[in-house]
């Protein structure tokens, strides 16, 4: 199986990269992932609560495949 | 009051790992977390955790992960899975934000105790935590891939080998692939 290989530059990179650092990028990313859902579902869904949008992100997370 | 249309995420070391820690236990972080540290930052929403549990820690894991915050199984459930020979598995769910914990205990795996022998400790914003060594990730990766062909699985393992110049315990981890037929998935992963 072929995946796209790391350009030198970043393994370079993340062999610099502290633990804390990585985890700050990849809570970024959740971050981003989850306020897109939120977004989502306030367009394709309007008029819920604050509470009924945290539960449909909140059971859409713990069923999401990653 | 804060005035965000987004409540707080929470993130998966301070919300599973942190209290397994602090309460003692023998654990280590594996999955996608660890392989993260051997490798690159990716999202995740779920952190591997084998873990051994004895009698006395089933009560201690349902009070650390109790309702309403977390959806922890019960008693019965955590004790039918620490029971098992092997492949023991239990989640516990963060309500709010949907986060999950895979736990694995691991009391009569070979592989986990050998993990917990060669463990690396790491701090993170909350304080030090376990992680698995790389050969521990990748071994148990190479079984996952092979049971659920998830591509995940070997882009994680390509990764760590492409980022990770030299492996302290290659030879273990050959011996173990050798050992449970994991060749082709090995031979697989392999960067390019």
């Amino acid at each position: 199986m072929e995946f796209e290989p790391l350009h030198p530059i970043q393994v370079e990179r993340f062999r610099l990269m502290s633990f804390q650092e990585k985890m700050a990028v990849s809570q970024g990313l959740f971050r981003m992932a989850r306020r897109a859902r939120y977004e989502a579902f306030r367009k394709t869904r309007p008029g819920l609560s604050q509470i009924e949008y945290d539960r449909l992100v909140a059971k859409e997370f713990a069923g999401a495949r990653t | 009051m804060s005035s965000s249309p987004y409540p707080p995420e929470g993130n998966l070391l301070d919300l599973f790992v942190r209290p397994v820690h602090n309460a003692g236990l023998r654990y280590v972080v594996a999955g996608s977390v660890a392989s993260m540290y051997f490798s690159e930052p990716r999202l995740t929403i779920d952190v591997d955790i084998p873990i051994f549990l004895g009698q006395r820690d089933l009560a201690l894991i349902e009070s650390l992960f109790g309702v309403p915050d977390y959806y922890c199984p019960p008693t019965e459930v955590l004790k039918v899975e620490s029971d098992r020979e092997c492949r023991g598995h239990f989640n516990v769910i963060h309500v709010a934000t949907g986060l999950k914990a895979d736990f694995y205990p691991g009391n009569r795996d070979e592989s986990f105790a050998w993990a917990l022998q060669n463990k690396v400790v790491v701090e993170s914003d909350s304080g030090p935590i376990c992680l698995a060594p790389a050969e521990y990730v990748i071994l148990w990766k190479l079984i996952f891939y092979r049971e659920g062909r998830s591509e995940k699985h070997l882009r994680d393992i390509s990764r760590i080998l492409a980022v990770q110049s030299d492996l302290p315990h290659k030879s273990y981890l050959l011996a173990q692939i050798r050992s449970r037929g994991l060749q082709d998935s090995w031979a697989e992963a392999q960067p390019i």
